[in-house]
């Protein structure tokens, strides 16, 4: 699960670093790719709050400043390598950690928002305590439906979120997509490394979402994302964690079979 | 309990149960079995498929076929990408609902592609269609590869008018916009020329072509653009 550590003194130093790069525009993208490496530091080790900081450093015009930067610079309105691929990071940075956060509201609306049933009256209850009773039932059904109705709503907002990483569009989540002859080595190890370490994590996160909230056709759909030769999710897996997620999606099934439904979730004749 | 769930019916219990003692090869076996009698939904043999391709890469067994079967399962997973990809009008259009396909065979895809219930058809799905001959089951009786082929290649020339235009005059040079010659530049590209094109005269024999084949501009516009075609590979020899 996403944890979140605490952010140390060293940390808000780092964070803080970057103000001094976006005094002048001239910076902007040395600015966002040190961002970019913070970010991914932060992240590696789940300080997803930490990298949240860093993000918002960033001024909202970063991109458009950046293409003008570069435009005043050479006349020219297509970027260098370098320049597109931190672009590219960035926006991947961001919908990860949207994927994140929704992710986390989730869960404590799951766990925590959950109304509490009221307990029954034990024995010869009066007729005033029944009475009493009754309303709070009735109470409480109201704020279970408001609360299924709600839970729903930031199930399909964490999906989709989740989804945007997953199949993040051109080539995956933190993929470059221009080669760059000058590219740093240890920057491509780390986003290899990022990718194996949560692209199977977001998948078991998005498993959790959907089968909690009852959608099992589409926890079980989740294979055809992760198999798929077009995004090859897969790869990014190792044995154990395909184990893992295949036992999570066979609950799923097994779910939809108690329920007399097509083990798969699928329309059954028409 | 391996043995019973076995059975036919059983046989999805029995996926879940290799699963849950940890055998992802008898799991993998199991729903390939399972993809492979699937035809009556699409998107359940690509679930089916999808599964069994996960569950062969989570074994941890020495079972040498494993990655032959993945890529078996790939080329399944290729054709159901075909049969997605089909326009849902066209769909529509032979009664089928897009949400809701059966699963098609390869020679079906084809036609569909090329068919006019693909009313916007152009020079990919010709490709695509092309693309499938290599799914299609050359063992099987009730099916000519070599009639299949001209087939498309026929429809694809039928996609285009091949009225002579008086203003127009350089007529070789409109070839170009024509939805056949612009299959043959995508299958050049892919190397498969020689192999997918079929001679001129066999072409111009097509059945489907035989009241366009008497047709002089039509004639002259095909041995002009295949003359073209042969030039263009001596080339590159």
């Amino acid at each position: 699960l996403a944890s979140d550590l605490v952010i140390t003194e060293a940390d808000k130093a780092r964070i803080n670093a970057i103000d001094w790069l976006v005094f002048d525009e001239a910076h902007r993208s040395e600015a966002l790719k040190q961002a970019n490496a913070i970010m991914r530091s932060f992240i590696v080790v789940k300080k997803h709050a930490a990298a949240r900081q860093v993000f918002e450093k960033l001024p909202s015009d970063t991109i458009d400043v950046i293409y003008r930067q570069w435009h005043h610079k050479t006349g020219t309105g297509e970027l260098p390598p370098s320049d597109s691929n931190a672009i590219r990071e960035y926006l991947c940075m961001k919908a990860y950690l949207d994927a994140v956060e929704s992710f986390n509201d989730w869960f404590s609306l799951f766990h925590k928002g959950q109304p509490a049933k009221p307990s029954a009256v034990e024995g010869k209850a009066s007729f005033t305590d029944r009475v009493a009773f009754e309303h709070k039932m009735k109470q409480y059904n109201i704020e279970k439906e408001r609360w299924m109705h709600n839970l729903l709503t930031q199930t399909k907002t964490t999906r989709d979120r989740i989804y945007n990483v997953l199949l993040f569009a051109d080539g995956g989540w933190l993929t470059d997509t221009v080669e760059d002859p000058e590219a740093e080595e240890p920057r491509q190890h780390q986003m290899n490394q990022l990718r194996k370490l949560h692209l199977p994590g977001l998948c078991l996160n998005l498993h959790t979402v959907l089968h909690s909230s009852g959608l099992y056709p589409e926890a079980v759909q989740i294979a055809d994302v992760v198999a798929s030769e077009l995004h090859r999710l897969y790869q990014n897996f190792d044995k154990e964690s395909v184990q893992h997620l295949l036992a999570m999606i066979s609950k799923s099934s097994a779910c939809l079979l108690d329920e007399n439904k097509d083990p798969l979730g699928k329309l059954e004749g028409k | 309990l391996s043995k019973f769930l076995d059975g036919d019916n059983v046989k999805y219990l029995s996926w879940l149960h290799e699963i849950k003692r940890g055998n992802y090869t008898g799991a993998h076996y199991a729903l390939a079995d399972l993809a492979k009698n699937e035809t009556n939904f699409l998107s359940k043999k690509k679930t089916l498929l999808s599964l069994s391709k996960l569950a062969a890469l989570a074994s941890e067994g020495s079972d040498d076929n494993l990655a032959d079967n993945i890529e078996v399962i790939n080329e399944e997973l290729d054709l159901v990408l075909h049969q997605e990809l089909l326009p849902s009008h066209t769909v529509e259009g032979v009664g089928m609902d897009p949400d809701n396909m059966r699963v098609l065979k390869p020679q079906e895809l084809i036609e569909l592609y090329v068919s006019d219930a693909n009313t916007d058809a152009n020079e990919l799905d010709v490709k695509k269609a092309l693309d499938l001959l290599r799914h299609v089951d050359r063992d099987d009786d009730g099916l000519d590869f070599d009639t299949l082929k001209l087939h498309i290649w026929s429809r694809a020339i039928l996609m285009d008018s091949w009225e002579e235009d008086p203003n127009d005059t350089d007529p070789l040079n409109s070839n170009r916009d024509k939805v056949f010659f612009k299959t043959v530049n995508l299958v050049y590209i892919d190397g498969d020329l020689e192999f997918l094109l079929p001679d001129l005269p066999v072409l111009m024999a097509s059945p489907e072509l035989a009241e366009l084949s008497k047709q002089p501009h039509f004639k002259f516009l095909m041995r002009g653009g295949y003359e073209q075609i042969r030039s263009t590979l001596e080339q590159v020899d």
